[in-house]
């Protein structure tokens, strides 16, 4: 008897551990999102604002920014293993075809349907960039809209005025090239511009390409995606894109993203037209020089009548997520007008909501806000991005155009080997 | 009575074994597996599936492919002006550390740290270094008059010799590690004799030390041939490749296509050509060596 006392006792005590511990544990449990991103100045920022949702829902959120292969890498092998790591990816433009057309993404629209309330589709700049074949797999955080930032103090003790058209930002770079400081070397340039090779100056060559009335395919609306990067339009384009290496700092041809607005921010150059996403940088001293001698104006193009390129960061949600509910939580406070206002005050991008954009409260306390109604009043630009989008951007024309750049190909060159490796991609 | 082993203790045994044999099953042996079958099929990244079977397809098309021959090429200048230099200053750095001077022991760990940091972190190293404008080696060539003014990672020779330049930085130390440890091995008499003899030291070098180190030479140069053929972690740090396609090793454009391209079948078939050509390498130095062994 008393050996069955003692046996049968701490066995009990044993059984109960878990329980007790279940029991505690499932008080404590708390769904913990994961999400990443490229680490660009919109992430940075709504990394900072992302208690005000774990307070308010109750949900933790771990937020990853990395570099922009780095994240297409990372996202491409937790998509294709279905891991359901991530639960929330963000989604450059053309990436998101190639991710929807492989099942990777979870369809939104059934939760967009319930939100409609909260979230007008409407009223949201680049929605049309998520959705592929019908469904809509991600949502725009981030609307990148192209903008041209100047030093407004250059041009105002220059007399020159502000560009419109890219040739008149090489005939206005030419006189902001100069000697400041009468050493015999110049130190300061007209113009900087992505040139690394890769996507980023794939995007650089399409913003100028686009907004000089450029199309990639022959006739993208009737389904005929036949490249046309031939064409005599797309060889102006490119050797112009080269011309502005003569505007440029000497290493331009080394710039990605970063550098060519670090080269504006230090004071190097006096202009730059990328997306406006980089306000806050300018303001902030810890980063840039040039704060509060700096402005904005419309996107440059062909005859300035074009409207800006667009080419939203978007927010989607991994088919394998174990948490997509709690996830599109996630997504709809990143894009309430509340969180879109905080966001877009940072200078780190511009809203995602329309009407905040066009509201007058906020456009008095953003310096490029106006500038982006007035330019998306002439339309948007954007690109019929197709699966193959990824692949052509980074390895074929990222490369072909940077080999241009830095003698390694010859126009001709450049041109037709871009258009049969387009070509051969499309036909495979 | 004889002792016998018992059937159990030797399942036992195995029993205890088998948890490493797992590992390797699952970290080397199904990736290899899988990169041999993955080669013969047009399988993608965001596709992971085994339907397209291509045979040799992929084989045949790298060797259409401009870029994987670019890279090719790249890596045998690569392998042949490292391999050499470092083979050269690790000599040159074994033959002061295996003199008798003060504090030889700090001078051979010193040597060793390149070698002990992370490719990586050299990588960033020197891509710090070589900034135009806020690296060292950009501020020095610049004072001296000799930076290009695109920077040395915007010309296509010098972001060349600056990857080169790295991993010697990096290497030399490992091969001088081993020239050290052979050179310790050389009996004492036979210096001796040469210098009973009136030999030089330079004779002494060339008649003694350098031959009986050729085995320990084959190694080093053996292990440095198929690690250098494989760089990937500096140029992923310094150059990405570029400018354009000069710096890219056939390792970068491996990962290029096979992971950032998605086309995974057609990496792989691009890994099992280096790996042919890597076996095929070594096979040579150990012929040519033994051979000049024999004679």
């Amino acid at each position: 008897m008393k050996k069955a006392f003692f046996l049968v006792v701490p066995l009990l005590c044993l059984g109960l551990v878990p329980l007790l511990a279940g029991g505690a544990q499932e008080k404590e449990k708390k769904v913990t999102l994961n999400a990443i991103a490229v680490n660009d100045p919109f992430w940075v920022e709504l990394t900072k604002l992302v208690g005000d949702f774990e307070a308010k829902t109750g949900i933790a959120i771990k937020m990853e920014g990395v570099g922009y292969d780095e994240a297409y890498n990372k996202i491409t092998l937790d998509l294709s293993s279905h891991s359901g790591n991530y639960d929330i990816v963000g989604v450059d433009t053309p990436w998101c075809p190639e991710f929807s057309e492989a099942g990777f993404l979870a369809d939104l629209g059934p939760y967009f349907q319930k939100s409609k309330a909260e979230l007008k589709p409407q009223d949201l700049i680049g929605l049309g960039a998520g959705e592929w074949k019908g469904v809509q797999t991600a949502l725009p955080i981030s609307p990148y809209i192209a903008i041209t930032y100047y030093r407004r103090d250059l041009f105002a003790e220059s007399g020159l005025s502000v560009p419109k058209t890219w040739e008149e930002l090489y005939q206005t770079g030419k006189k902001l090239t100069r000697d400041t400081n009468g050493d015999g070397t110049v130190d300061q340039w007209g113009f900087a511009f992505g040139n690394a090779k890769g996507t980023c100056i794939t995007q650089f060559w399409e913003l100028q390409y686009l907004s000089s009335g450029g199309k990639f395919w022959k006739n993208a609306k009737t389904g005929d995606f036949t490249p046309v990067l031939d064409a005599d339009l797309a060889r102006k384009v490119t050797e112009r894109f080269k011309r502005l290496l003569e505007i440029a700092p000497k290493d331009n041809v080394t710039f990605d993203w970063f550098d060519q607005v670090n080269a504006f921010s230090q004071g190097r150059v006096a202009m730059v037209n990328w997306w406006d996403v980089f306000s806050g940088d300018f303001e902030n001293q810890e980063k840039s020089v040039i704060g509060g001698k700096w402005a904005a104006s419309d996107s440059l193009s062909a005859d300035g009548s074009l409207g800006p390129w667009i080419g939203p960061w978007m927010f989607a949600i991994s088919k394998d997520s174990k948490h997509q509910e709690e996830a599109w939580k996630f997504m709809k406070w990143a894009l309430s007008e509340e969180t879109q206002r905080k966001l877009a005050a940072t200078g780190a991008t511009p809203p995602s909501i329309f009407s905040v954009l066009k509201d007058p409260t906020f456009q008095k306390v953003s310096p490029t806000a106006e500038i982006l109604v007035r330019q998306l009043a002439k339309g948007a630009l954007t690109w019929p991005y197709v699966k193959q989008s990824a692949k052509i951007e980074e390895e074929i024309m990222g490369l072909r155009l940077n080999q241009y750049m830095i003698g390694e190909l010859s126009l001709d060159e450049a041109m037709s080997v871009m258009q049969q490796e387009v070509l051969a991609v499309m036909k495979k | 009575m004889p002792l016998r082993r018992s059937n159990s203790a030797g399942i036992g045994n195995y029993v205890f074994l088998l948890p490493a044999v797992i590992v390797l099953l699952a970290i080397v042996v199904f990736p290899l597996l899988f990169s041999i079958v993955a080669s013969f099929f047009d399988i993608k990244l965001v596709n992971l599936r085994f339907t397209d079977f291509v045979g040799f397809g992929n084989y045949f098309a790298a060797f259409a492919d401009r870029n994987f021959l670019v890279s090719l090429w790249n890596t045998v200048v690569f392998v042949l002006v490292v391999v050499s230099l470092e083979f050269v200053v690790g000599m040159l750095l074994a033959l002061l550390a295996s003199a008798p001077i003060p504090a030889v022991a700090v001078l051979r760990v010193s040597f060793l740290l390149p070698t002990v940091l992370a490719p990586v972190v050299v990588g960033l190293m020197w891509r710090y270094m070589l900034f135009k404008g806020h690296g060292v080696l950009s501020f020095l060539l610049a004072v001296l008059g000799l930076e290009p003014e695109t920077g040395i990672l915007g010309n296509i020779v010098l972001s060349k010799i600056a990857i080169y330049l790295t991993d010697i930085w990096e290497w030399s130390g490992f091969m001088a590690l081993i020239f050290v440890a052979g050179m310790m091995g050389i009996s004492t008499e036979l210096y001796e004799a040469a210098r009973v003899d009136g030999a030089s030291r330079v004779q002494i070098f060339w008649r003694i030390t350098l031959p009986v180190l050729r085995p320990t030479i084959l190694i080093a140069v053996i292990i440095r041939s198929m690690d250098s053929f494989c760089v990937y972690d500096i140029i992923y740090a310094i150059t990405r490749g570029g400018p354009g396609m000069s710096t890219t090793s056939v390792s970068y454009q491996i990962y290029r296509t096979a992971i950032r391209n998605s086309e995974l079948g057609y990496g792989s078939a691009l890994s099992w050509i280096v790996t042919v050509i890597v076996i095929i390498m070594s096979l040579v130095y150990i012929r040519v060596a033994y051979r000049r062994q024999e004679l």
